[in-house]
């Protein structure tokens, strides 16, 4: 009778992932850029940005001081666009969240 | 595309700076004495493209806006009418009225406010535009 032989397992490897996991992921974002949660924060803070600066139109055009009418509808105009964008990126991740939890296991 | 918006808002502002210097000429038509010595003289707007780079806007067709360069006053040469009795007359009896022609100042206010307008109706187009963007893949 033929000896035969089961081959060990051999451990998967990945090429191009390295032994020390986290540093080497977090070294290949860096190479990329910036963390996706700071560049939403940022653009957060840019949305933010935009309405309080139609606020601070809307308020030195209702003091009298010598403000452009449409500079501040502009401005007006800016920040409502800015939020709806915001409201429109939240919709769509919420939808791609809801169809991934929609995945049966 | 919000480029186009601070364009057309920078020609809003260009033109009403015009309408300043408009309303400015048509006050002053009569003036015949400024600060600076002698009677009113009529005051145009010079308009200068604002290049892209300039205005911080990421090229493309290289447009930026635009500004008023400066204010000038015309050296056109003033009306002399004859009021001996007036203050300002000089030895002969002559008044040196302002060289602003009243129908020339309403023809560039009409203008003025037809640019305006068609600017605003450009941002208006704009807005919708990106309203009509941020329906794509609703629904």
């Amino acid at each position: 009778m033929p000896e035969v032989t089961i081959a060990p397992i051999l451990p998967v490897t990945l090429s191009g992932v390295s032994a020390t996991g986290p540093a080497s992921a977090s070294a290949g974002s860096q190479a990329v850029g910036p963390a996706f949660g700071e560049v939403l924060n940022g653009l957060i803070q840019q949305v933010d940005g935009t309405q309080h600066r139609a606020d601070s139109m809307v308020e030195s055009l209702a003091l009298g001081e010598p403000v452009d009418v449409h500079q501040v509808m502009l401005a007006m105009n800016e920040a409502a666009d800015a939020m709806n964008l915001t409201l429109q990126v939240r919709n769509k991740a919420l939808e791609a969240y809801q169809e991934l939890m929609r995945l049966p296991v | 595309m919000l480029s186009s918006l601070r364009i057309n808002g920078s020609a809003l502002d260009a033109e009403r700076q015009r309408l300043d210097v408009i309303s400015e000429n048509i006050a002053n038509a009569q003036t015949t004495r400024t600060p600076g010595g002698g009677p009113y003289r009529r005051k145009e707007v010079v308009f200068e493209a604002v290049a892209a780079e300039a205005a911080g806007m990421g090229g493309g067709t290289g447009a930026g806006g635009v500004r008023v360069a400066q204010i000038s006053e015309s050296q056109a040469p003033l009306e002399k009418v004859y009021n001996p009795g007036h203050p300002d007359a000089d030895s002969q009896g002559y008044v040196s009225m302002p060289n602003v022609n009243i129908v020339e100042e309403m023809v560039d206010l009409v203008a003025a406010s037809r640019a305006y307008e068609a600017n605003v109706a450009a941002v208006n187009t704009t807005k919708s535009m990106i309203s009509h963007a941020m329906e794509l893949g609703r629904g």
